[in-house]
């Protein structure tokens, strides 16, 4: 009994951050259609951005949040600017070989920043240390501080962005054009900012959700692959475009992996999950909560 | 590539055969006068091995637009087989070979119909997955597969009953062989009833089956036979290589790369992906030699970065750029074409389809 609280906890723990990175994908998938295939890396960047701080200016994740969501803020803004748009452009590009092309040329993005992160820091693991490391015991279950404290963040940043989502008027914006880019366009909501506003955004909330994860996690240049499946499976299992459902799905995808891992095999949390995302995808593609209409 | 272009393909299938046996008298040709050391033997070998892989992937995506981003399961799938039973069970290699491409389109066949119902970017992802799963898995069972440690051909010498030469010259004509097959497949499946009703799923599912495309069953007969080519590919890796370990049989770097050919090539076009790879391979093997000197990682920048430049000057690939073009008008030479083929102000895709009706149209 303790071990299934325990495990239960742990994985909701773990699945706020998950959902923090995913409502990143979900809204920048949501409103631009772009497949990010970079999406991990951009958690592994802000990790190795919490790494970096702490280690050269002693710089605590908590505050380094600040300069890496800062940081994350302007890569999506770069990448937006110079990688997506560029497929917007081509003359006489059909909606699929646009697609298709964000999809390469974000899998590009994605070699370069792996192994850039490999140039810089090398392969082996990398880790926040020292920073949050009490643990708490209530009636026999173990909670580390880190990982509390990691899901506060990831729930406050995830409801500063449902509060700007409902009640600012690019918040307003951005609903539209998810709800109905054609229409949204006709009011006057230029899709190009709302496009590049809203890239921009979930990038930052997954630098965010990158640099509170490396105070328990350890990162190595390769992880944003696992990352990234985990966020594509939390997508889909939340409905694309469902910013909510992302945030409840990522918890869902924590517990799932939690479990694997404790039940089935450690090894093997991963293969786990990626089977239940098969299967969501086979049987229920507009997502497991909600109904079919996407909304923010 | 998306649009469907039925007298592109009846122009290119007309010339391709004397282009194409062209090219391959050069290539074969090589070793006489190019393949003087044994990493240019080398690099030439794994390039013709991902053409291969890549020519495969482009029947079910480039054509069929479905795209996968899962080839490396079947890459895998016949690289493990071959020599799982060499090593466990003793069994001849290129029996192995056969079984490995035979498992392949029975994977292929079963992934199929749990993912194919899936539409476009939902099938990428599943197969992604897959892949991964693959990968864990293989990893996780060491006992029977070798596990992270990964496995090792059997040392045989100058053995050809068994797939092992001693002369690697060998190992670059086998895969030149394949290669060739390879793209005589796809020359056959362009041409085909098959060919044309996977480039009419690709061009408009919907529209397709209301003209009495059976979807399903069509994009299931492309995949399978995707499936075989990567599946001979990995067998052919792996006797050439000599070892395997999940990560390179069904990492997500080999599932990506196999895709990333063929894309920066021209997906769906018969020669993207002989381009991408003569281009990509190559460079790869050059950077990872070259750039040794610098700290791991740099040759990889290198090559994420000549990528995203191809595919930032146009993101259908090589083949769909300015130059292509003109050297397919070079090709084609006909003369019967109307002055109003190529209107400036249309989209040139465009333009051509709209001529499959026009006057010029009959052929």
């Amino acid at each position: 009994m303790t071990t299934l609280v325990q495990t239960l906890l742990s994985g909701i723990l773990v699945g706020g951050l998950y959902g923090l990175f995913s409502s990143g994908l979900t809204l920048i998938f949501g409103i631009t259609r772009v497949i990010n295939f970079a999406h991990g890396d951009f958690v592994t960047l802000g990790m190795y951005g919490a790494v970096l701080l702490y280690a050269t200016l002693g710089l605590s994740p908590l505050i380094g949040i600040f300069p890496v969501a800062v940081g994350s803020v302007l890569l999506g803004l770069v990448v937006y600017q110079v990688i997506v748009r560029r497929t917007f452009q081509i003359k006489g590009i059909s909606a699929v070989d646009a697609m298709h092309g964000q999809l390469v040329l974000t899998l590009g993005v994605s070699i370069l920043i792996a192994n850039g992160l490999l140039m810089a820091f090398g392969p082996s693991p990398r880790s926040v240390t020292g920073v949050l490391s009490d643990v708490y015991q209530v009636g026999g279950i173990y909670i580390s501080q880190s990982r509390l404290v990691s899901f506060v963040i990831a729930l406050v940043a995830f409801l500063l962005l449902y509060v700007a989502l409902m009640r600012t008027l690019y918040g307003k914006a951005i609903r539209a054009t998810v709800d109905d880019r054609d229409m949204a366009a006709m009011v006057g909501i230029d899709p190009n900012k709302v496009y590049a506003v809203s890239f921009s955004i979930g990038i930052m909330l997954t630098g965010i959700a990158g640099c509170v994860l490396a105070t328990y996690y350890p990162v190595t240049p390769t992880t944003g692959a696992s990352f990234l499946v985990i966020a594509f499976v939390t997508v889909v299992m939340g409905g694309l475009g469902n910013v909510v459902g992302a945030f409840l799905a990522g918890l869902l995808v924590g517990v799932i992996q939690q479990m694997t891992a404790v039940y089935v095999d450690v090894s093997l949390q991963f293969a786990g999950l990626f089977i239940a995302f098969v299967l969501v995808l086979v049987f229920r593609p507009q997502g497991i909560l909600g109904g079919g209409r996407a909304h923010a | 590539m998306s649009t469907f272009n039925a007298r592109r393909a009846v122009d290119l299938a007309r010339t391709t055969p004397i282009f194409g046996t062209a090219v391959l008298i050069v290539v074969a040709s090589l070793p006489l006068w190019f393949i003087q050391t044994r990493f240019i033997l080398s690099v030439a070998t794994l390039t013709l091995i991902f053409m291969a892989a890549s020519l495969g992937w482009n029947i079910i995506s480039g054509f069929g637009g479905q795209i996968s981003f899962g080839h490396s399961i079947f890459f895998g799938v016949g690289a493990y087989t071959t020599v799982l039973l060499q090593t466990n069970y003793g069994v001849n290699a290129w029996l192995g070979v056969v079984v490995g491409a035979l498992l392949a389109v029975a994977v292929g066949l079963f992934l199929g119909w749990v993912t194919l119902g899936l539409r476009g970017i939902y099938f990428a992802l599943a197969t992604f997955a897959s892949t991964l799963v693959f990968a864990i898995l293989t990893g996780h069972f060491d006992e029977f597969t070798g596990g992270e440690v990964g496995l090792t051909v059997p040392l045989l010498g100058d053995d050809p009953a068994n797939f092992s030469f001693a002369n690697r010259l060998w190992y670059y004509y086998i895969a030149l062989i394949l290669a060739a097959l390879a793209f005589l497949v796809c020359h056959l499946v362009l041409r085909s009833r098959l060919g044309l009703q996977l480039r009419a799923i690709q061009a408009d599912q919907d529209a397709a089956r209301a003209c009495g495309v059976m979807a399903f069953r069509v994009k299931l007969t492309g995949l399978a036979l995707s499936a075989v080519i990567a599946a001979l590919a990995g067998a052919v890796y792996i006797q050439y290589v000599g070892f395997i370990d999940p990560h390179s049989a069904f990492g997500a770097a080999v599932a990506t790369q196999i895709a990333v050919i063929a894309f920066v090539g021209g997906a769906g076009r018969l020669w993207g992906p002989v381009l991408g790879a003569v281009l990509l391979v190559p460079l790869q093997q050059l950077l990872n030699s070259g750039l040794a000197a610098y700290p791991s990682g740099f040759n990889l920048v290198v090559y994420g970065v000549v990528i995203l430049v191809i595919l930032l000057m146009d993101p259908r690939g090589i083949m769909s750029m300015p130059w292509a073009r003109w050297w397919w008008r070079m090709r084609r030479r006909r003369p019967e074409h109307g002055p109003g083929r190529d209107l400036p102000s249309a989209p040139s895709d465009r333009a051509e389809a709209s001529a499959v009706s026009g006057p010029g149209g009959q052929s």
